[in-house]
């Protein structure tokens, strides 16, 4: 049995703030890389801008739900602010800068696909539609920092408990004391935005897309393969360290997890999206069922991976 | 796909409702995957208050001043047992604070509010605390021999009965300062035992294995109390089992010192089994020089009374050619299996007396030698040894005995003149020979005849006093030096060029005078 002081609303949390910050970077990608401008329209960028803020916002709510003393006593939150050696105070200030950030980029791009909206912002601010895409550029660049920032910083946020709870805090490799959290759900953050944005989002709008975009298939395969050794690595750490960490391990691979780490995370987030995208390479295109299956199987995955990683860590012995 | 008269916001609900559907799908398939995975052994998590060192500073201000509970206690007797050592907040329970096990209020100074619902024994009270850190507890410690009730007790606190035993019966005060693990401090069985008779808990209390696990798989053929005599060590053993009698340093020894761990297998009895041999000759029978009263003490017993070895052994190597069981000088029975290389270990050389007369013609030595004979041999040693091993030992001494100088005739009674206090006394080493002996080694008529002697048999008063110029009597050459000097004769003869003049006088001086 795993550890319950942390439970759904942290791995929601988790998986939100991951899939926002990975949605934004595909927008930004496709904004600062000038592949949105190729045609008319671009779902990547509309989806990825608009749903990004909102996703890590909601993410952020349930953090604080869970906390009890935020939920009774909200303003001891901005006691957070300054207690600046606090990993959670560094988290604070990425979100709150992020957050905004997101919601802006989310009405430039809305601003640009409705008529309604652009018609209002013409008559209200003018200043804002001349120079709309410079600032969609702006807000892309900086906003891809704290992007990135807030996806890296929700396996910092874990992994930072320390040797309390070795599994969240296994090293990269064992004399690369790196903890492997962040990376692992970085990579997962950016193929989740991926299969949210792209596979779903732009297959549905325009089954075409990756024909123009092979470069996505060969994306996700990257992906898949760089998460499928982050995860072996920590799992294979996680064993050879013993006590605690080994029995999360043990409870992941052949314990109360064990179907859903290997039906609902590498089965459905890592073989099928693979099969589907190397399919695709080979063939010059998938099918829509196929495409929306991959990024929802990625989507579903990344949750489940995060509730996995967060039900799994069993705090150390005395 | 998306119809285009359809707005193009509706990519934006319809994600994020694909993001709602893969929570609740998550959601659900997740009590589902955990009913189909495999179960283990629940652990349990930590819900007390963690790590709240800081929170106990009160206590541990308080609790580690002896001025400060004998201030505030109700007795010497309550303010001793209080005490809590400053050490033992170094320990891991000393880390979580005294308020995570003993609750209370933190941080008060009040010792009324302090103790507010205060925690005496946290293993009585809310024994699945102590469940909460200290999992996976063993049955067995085989390090320990020890089999242990963790199971019972664990299984009573999970379903929240109670089977009458606690942590604390037998971990004491782990929290200060007893520590049963590292051996800091033990615990005696009498403890155990006296629990268990005071609780009637029924436990076979004279079965060993009732609580102990034995490292030996002997027990078809032995129980514990065979060997093991005491209930605080196991160290202390006894050998009234052992198949064969211990003695001397055997029965001194510890039994692993001879037998494999555990189970007493792999000795085949023989003493290389667990000696090693430090010398080359002999075999691996070491039973023959050596005794299990002392390894070096019966060897050396042994060459003590080793006989010596009356011949010389150059050239008869093969000891046994001669001393083995159908040998000329047969060994005892305890040297059957000793090999020629063995011998001289404990058997020292000790040559017998020479033959001090010629052999030749004289190879009948019992007809001189023997008991009642001219010349007495030990009996005791040499009683029934045939002629043929006289020489085995006794070898010719190669020396001439001197010849008889005079004529014999008429002077048949040697000891007239050559006896001790006569005018020629024999040496010392013929002390008790009589006349018959002589003439058995001694030469008559050897000696030159007057007629011949060319020099002075007078010269310068030596009076026919032979010894002078012949030394022992030997005729075959002279010796001048007895009166004549040879530095100063040497000096004289140098200064006249005359040199080289060693045992050449009678050249240039035959008549004994100056040329």
């Amino acid at each position: 049995m795993g550890q319950t002081a942390w439970g759904w609303l942290i791995a929601i949390y988790l998986f939100l703030g991951g899939l926002g910050a990975g949605s934004f970077l595909m927008a930004a990608l496709f904004e600062l890389s000038g592949w949105r401008y190729r045609s008319k329209f671009c779902p990547v960028a509309l989806v990825g801008a608009t749903v990004s803020g909102p996703l890590v916002a909601l993410g952020s709510a349930l953090l604080i739900f869970d906390l009890g003393a935020g939920r009774m006593e909200p303003w001891r939150i901005f006691y957070m602010f300054t207690h600046f050696s606090s990993v959670m105070t560094w988290g604070i200030w990425i979100l709150s800068v992020f957050i905004p950030l997101s919601l802006v980029y989310g009405f430039l791009e809305l601003m640009e696909s409705e008529p309604w909206l652009k018609g209002f912002v013409s008559a209200r601010l003018p200043w804002v539609l001349r120079n709309a895409r410079t600032y969609r550029r702006w807000v892309a660049a900086v906003g891809s920092v704290f992007a990135v920032a807030t996806a890296v910083y929700t396996g910092v946020l874990i992994s930072a408990v320390g040797p309390a709870i070795p599994l969240w805090s296994q090293p990269v490799l064992p004399f690369l004391r790196i903890p492997m959290l962040p990376i692992l759900f970085f990579i997962s953050a950016i193929s989740t935005g991926m299969g949210l944005t792209f596979d779903i989002s732009a297959t549905i709008a325009d089954p075409e897309i990756q024909r123009r975009f092979r470069v996505m298939d060969l994306s996700h395969i990257l992906l898949i393969g760089l998460e499928n050794i982050a995860i072996g690595l920590l799992f294979i750490s996680a064993l050879s360290a013993g006590g605690a960490a080994a029995e999360a391990a043990r409870i992941v691979l052949y314990g109360p997890l064990a179907v859903v780490f290997w039906v609902g995370v590498v089965l459905v987030g890592l073989v099928f999206p693979f099969v589907v995208h190397a399919y695709a390479i080979g063939r010059g295109q998938h099918s829509l069922a196929s495409g929306v299956g991959s990024g929802v199987g990625i989507v579903i995955a990344g949750l489940l991976l995060r509730y996995m990683i967060v039900y799994a860590g069993i705090p150390a012995a005395l | 796909m998306l119809p285009a008269r359809w707005p193009k916001w509706l990519l934006i609900p319809l994600s994020l409702a694909v993001v709602a559907i893969a929570v609740v799908v998550g959601l659900l398939a997740e009590p589902v995957g955990q009913a189909l995975s495999p179960k283990i052994t629940p652990a349990p998590t930590l819900y007390f208050i963690g790590y709240a060192a800081p929170l106990s500073q009160e206590c541990t201000k308080c609790h580690t001043d002896p001025q400060a509970l004998a201030a505030s206690a109700e007795s010497p007797d309550t303010a001793k047992s209080a005490y809590i050592d400053p050490a033992t907040l170094n320990t891991p329970h000393g880390h979580l604070g005294c308020i995570t096990c003993h609750g209370g209020t933190a941080n008060q100074a009040d010792k009324n509010a302090a103790h507010e619902n205060l925690v005496a024994d946290l293993s009585k009270s809310h024994p699945q605390d102590c469940l909460t850190c200290h999992r996976n507890l063993p049955a067995e410690i085989p390090e320990d021999n020890l089999r242990t009730p963790h199971g019972a007790v664990v299984n009573a606190v999970w379903e929240g009965s109670t089977c009458g035993v606690y942590c604390s019966d037998c971990h004491g005060a782990v929290g200060h300062g007893f520590d049963p693990v590292s051996g800091g401090t033990t615990c005696s069985m009498s403890v155990c035992l006296d629990c268990h008779k005071e609780r009637n808990l029924g436990a076979r209390l004279t079965d060993c294995d009732t609580c102990h696990v034995g490292p030996h798989d002997v027990a078809q053929v032995l129980s514990c109390s065979d060997c093991h005599t005491s209930t605080e060590t196991w160290k202390q053993t006894t050998l009234k089992v052992h198949p064969i009698q211990l003695v001397g340093k055997h029965a001194m020894t510890d039994c692993f010192t001879c037998h494999r761990w555990p189970n007493f297998k792999g000795l085949s009895g023989v003493c290389s089994d667990c000696h090693k041999r430090p010398h080359e000759f002999g075999n691996d029978n070491c039973a023959l020089c050596h005794t299990p009263q002392g390894w070096a003490e019966s060897a050396k017993a042994l060459v003590a009374a080793a006989a010596a070895i009356p011949h010389p052994t150059q050239g008869r190597e093969d000891c046994r050619s001669c001393h083995g069981v159908q040998g000329a000088m047969a060994l005892p029975a305890d040297h059957k299996d000793r090999t020629n290389d063995t011998c001289l270990v404990c058997h020292s050389l000790a040559p017998s007396p020479a033959i001090l007369h010629p052999v030749e013609g004289r190879e009948a030595c019992l007809a001189c030698h023997g008991e009642g004979k001219i010349a007495q041999f030990p009996v005791a040693t040499h009683a029934g040894r045939a002629e043929s091993t006289c020489t085995t030992c006794h070898e010719p001494a190669g020396v001439t005995p001197l010849p008889i100088s005079h004529s014999t005739q008429g002077r048949e009674d040697c000891l007239m003149c050559h006896a001790p206090g006569g005018i020629k006394p024999y040496p010392e080493t013929h002390e008790g020979w009589g006349n018959m002996l002589c003439l058995l080694c001694h030469k008559a008529g050897e000696a030159p005849t007057k007629a011949e002697h060319v020099f002075p048999q007078d010269h310068d008063g030596a009076a026919k006093n032979c010894v002078l110029c012949h030394p022992k009597n030997d005729f075959t050459t002279y010796h001048c030096e007895t009166c004549h000097a040879t530095g100063g004769m040497t000096q004289v003869h140098g200064a006249r060029g005359i040199k080289d003049i060693q045992n050449k006088c009678v050249l240039c001086h035959p008549t004994g005078k100056k040329p």
